[in-house]
C-alpha cells in the first residue's frame, strides 16, 4: 500500500460487508467520533454498492488523510460491463434522489466530487477531521 | 454471499418476525421476498424485532419501510429493539421512525395495552420526580432571592452612611477653616 494510504481495498458484492467493516475501523482510528465514523462508513458503502450495482459488479475503496481531511474514493470499472470497459455513450451510473444512495453521501460529508470517463467513475467524498493532520501525500 | 437472516415464530401468542445480519442494498429485494414469506404464515398481530440488524443503508432502511406500511392497519403490533444506528439512519435519509407504522385497533391494540399502561405508569413517575426535583430547585431560587434582596439592603445601608460620613467630614472641614480663619484675623 503507498505511503500515507489507509485502506486501499478491491470490492465486490462478496466483499462489501468486509469494506464496511475496514471503512469503519480507519475512520475511527483516523480520530472521527462514532456516530461520524458510522456516517463515513455509510457513504462509503452507498458508493460501493452503487459501483457494483451500476459499475460493473466490482470497483476499489481508497481512504487516505491529507491536510485534516479523510478521503475516500470509490472508483468502479465503468457502467453496464463486468470486462471493467463501459459501454460507449452509457449514462452516468450514480443517479441523484432525495433520500437516497448518493443524495446521503452529499449531506453527510463535507464535500463530494464525481469523475466519469470511459472506463469507469470516481467518486471521492471529503470528510474534515477534529483534529488536523500532517499532509501525508497527494493523490 | 449472505449476510441477513429473517426468521419467525410465535411467542406469547404473537408472531415475531426477526430481521438480523446486514440489510443493505444488495439484499434488500431478497429481503422482501423472505419477509413475505414469513408474514404469509403469521396469523393475528406481528411483532418486529430489530435487536439483532447490524447495519442497514439508504435502500436496506426504505424496503424496511416499505414491508411495515404494507402490513394492513391493526397487524402491525410493534416493532421492538430498532438500533440506534437504524434510527439515526432514517432521520437522515428523511423517514419517520418505524413505530410510526405501528397502527392501533384491534387485536393489535389488546396485545399493546399492558405495554401501553406500563409505560404511562413509568411516565407518571418519571413526572413525578421532575416536579420533585423542580420544587427543589424553585426553593433554592427563592432562598437566593432573598440573600440577594438582603445584601441589597445592606448595601444601600452602607451607601447611605458612607455619604453621611462624607457630608459630616466636609461639614467639620469647614468647620476648622472658619475656626483658622478667626485665629488668624
Amino acid at each position: 500500500m503507498e505511503a500515507g494510504m489507509a485502506l486501499n481495498l478491491v470490492f465486490d458484492a462478496g466483499t462489501l460487508v468486509d469494506l464496511r467493516k475496514e471503512v469503519l475501523a480507519e475512520a475511527a482510528a483516523a480520530g472521527l467520533s462514532e456516530g461520524r465514523a458510522t456516517e463515513v462508513m455509510l457513504a462509503v458503502n452507498e458508493l460501493a454498492a452503487n459501483a457494483i450495482r451500476h459499475g460493473g459488479g466490482a470497483g476499489t475503496a481508497r481512504m487516505r488523510v491529507i491536510s485534516g481531511e479523510l478521503h475516500c474514493q470509490v472508483r468502479d470499472a465503468g457502467a453496464g460491463s463486468r470486462d471493467g470497459h463501459a459501454r460507449a455513450g452509457a449514462a452516468p451510473p450514480w443517479p441523484v434522489r432525495r433520500g437516497h444512495g448518493l443524495w446521503l453521501v452529499r449531506n453527510v460529508a463535507h464535500r463530494v466530487s464525481t469523475v466519469s470517463g470511459p472506463g469507469g467513475s470516481e467518486v471521492t467524498a471529503v470528510f474534515t477531521l477534529p483534529d488536523s493532520r500532517e499532509d501525508l501525500a497527494g493523490y | 454471499m449472505d449476510y441477513l437472516q429473517v426468521r419467525a415464530a410465535y411467542r406469547n401468542g404473537l408472531y415475531v418476525l426477526r430481521i438480523a445480519g446486514d440489510l443493505d442494498s444488495l439484499m434488500a429485494d431478497t429481503f422482501a421476498v423472505r419477509a413475505d414469506a414469513a408474514l404469509s404464515a403469521a396469523r393475528g398481530p406481528v411483532v418486529v424485532d430489530l435487536s439483532g440488524l447490524a447495519f442497514t443503508d439508504a435502500r436496506g432502511a426504505r424496503a424496511l419501510a416499505a414491508l411495515l406500511k404494507s402490513l394492513s392497519p391493526g397487524r402491525l403490533a410493534d416493532v421492538r429493539y430498532c438500533p440506534s444506528h437504524v434510527r439515526h439512519l432514517l432521520d437522515l435519509i428523511g423517514l419517520p421512525p418505524l413505530n410510526y407504522f405501528v397502527a392501533r385497533g384491534g387485536s393489535a391494540w389488546e396485545a399493546r395495552t399492558p405495554e401501553l399502561v406500563d409505560r404511562l405508569r413509568r411516565a407518571m413517575l418519571d413526572a413525578s420526580e421532575a416536579r420533585h426535583t423542580a420544587s427543589g430547585v424553585l426553593g433554592l431560587l427563592t432562598d437566593t432571592c432573598i440573600r440577594v434582596a438582603s445584601t441589597r439592603e445592606r448595601t444601600g445601608l452602607a451607601l447611605e452612611q458612607g455619604r453621611r460620613t462624607v457630608v459630616n467630614s466636609k461639614a467639620a472641614r469647614e468647620r476648622l477653616m472658619r475656626s483658622r480663619q478667626g485665629v488668624t484675623a
